[in-house]
């Protein structure tokens, strides 16, 4: 099934640049978020992908721990950026403390944005990944031709 | 049936099933992608390649044929029936509403599946006009 693991491997990769881009648009949404369920401000969120073999035989499995399979990527967890959050003076804030000052998410724009940009071109190289494995066996159909 | 037996070989039964198979896989496929946003629904597709393999070329098997649409299936008469396997869901799931259904996924599986039918068709023309060439001794 080798001609078809090129596509599954790209699927994943879509699939798991899509979490990424779900969780910059968390990100970019919450910019601002000064409440949470688990109180204090919204933490950035980022995804940890991981390197994963696709089980289908015990040979697949044999050869993935000896380091020569294809693997796909699997998203395994989603974690809190743990940089403290930004502190910002504003004492009419009804969340400001005795102070004054309002503790904000630790989001930067310009992190998101690149990171958007990059999820972005990692989906479309994906996508020209698969349309390429699928160009490859439809013109190893037309041999037969 | 005859068909599995001389010229034909079994080529034309075991293409003529993973057509079958293919087409079911791409109606559940579709299935899936139209329920991408039902709350609950889970992700489906046909275990083709477990399905092909059932299907062994026996020439001498001795098949039960149904003379009733009420009759039970027995041995190969369940052909015409496909299992479903339940998609494993993924393992870090950013949505909340219980669908299994993976867009990106279904999109591969689509694409490998319409691939897979058209190779099958292929064969199977091809089966055909080696069948023709040889009845019409070569002259075409």
């Amino acid at each position: 099934m080798d001609a078809f693991d090129a596509l599954h491997i790209s699927s994943s990769g879509l699939s798991a640049q899509r979490i990424r881009m779900n969780l910059i648009s968390a990100n970019l949404a919450n910019a601002n978020t000064t409440r949470t369920p688990e109180g204090g401000p919204y933490r950035r969120k980022e995804v940890v992908f991981e390197a994963r073999a696709r089980a289908g035989s015990f040979r697949d499995m044999l050869r993935a721990r000896q380091g020569t399979q294809a693997a796909e990527v699997r998203a395994v967890k989603v974690f809190d950026d743990p940089r403290p959050p930004v502190t910002k003076y504003d004492p009419g804030h009804p969340d400001a403390d005795e102070l004054g000052y309002v503790r904000l998410p630790n989001v930067n724009m310009m992190e998101e944005m690149v990171n958007m940009i990059s999820a972005t071109r990692s989906y479309e190289a994906n996508v020209t990944a698969i349309k390429a494995a699928k160009d490859m066996a439809l013109k190893a159909l037309e041999i037969g031709r | 049936m005859p068909s599995s037996q001389g010229i034909f070989g079994g080529t034309i039964d075991l293409l003529h099933r993973s057509m079958n198979l293919r087409s079911s896989q791409h109606r559940v496929i579709s299935a899936n992608v139209a329920n991408a946003d039902t709350p609950h629904f889970k992700a489906f597709e046909v275990a083709v390649e477990e399905e092909l393999r059932k299907l062994k070329p026996e020439a001498s098997r001795v098949l039960p044929v149904r003379t009733h649409a009420g009759h039970l299936p027995v041995g190969r008469g369940g052909a015409d029936r496909v299992t479903l396997k339940a998609v494993a869901p993924p393992e870090l799931d950013l949505r909340a509403d219980g669908n299994t259904v993976d867009l990106d996924r279904s999109m591969g599986t689509l694409s490998e599946n319409a691939i897979q039918y058209k190779a099958s068709a292929q064969f199977i023309s091809r089966k055909f006009k080696g069948l023709k060439n040889v009845i019409s001794g070569g002259r075409q």
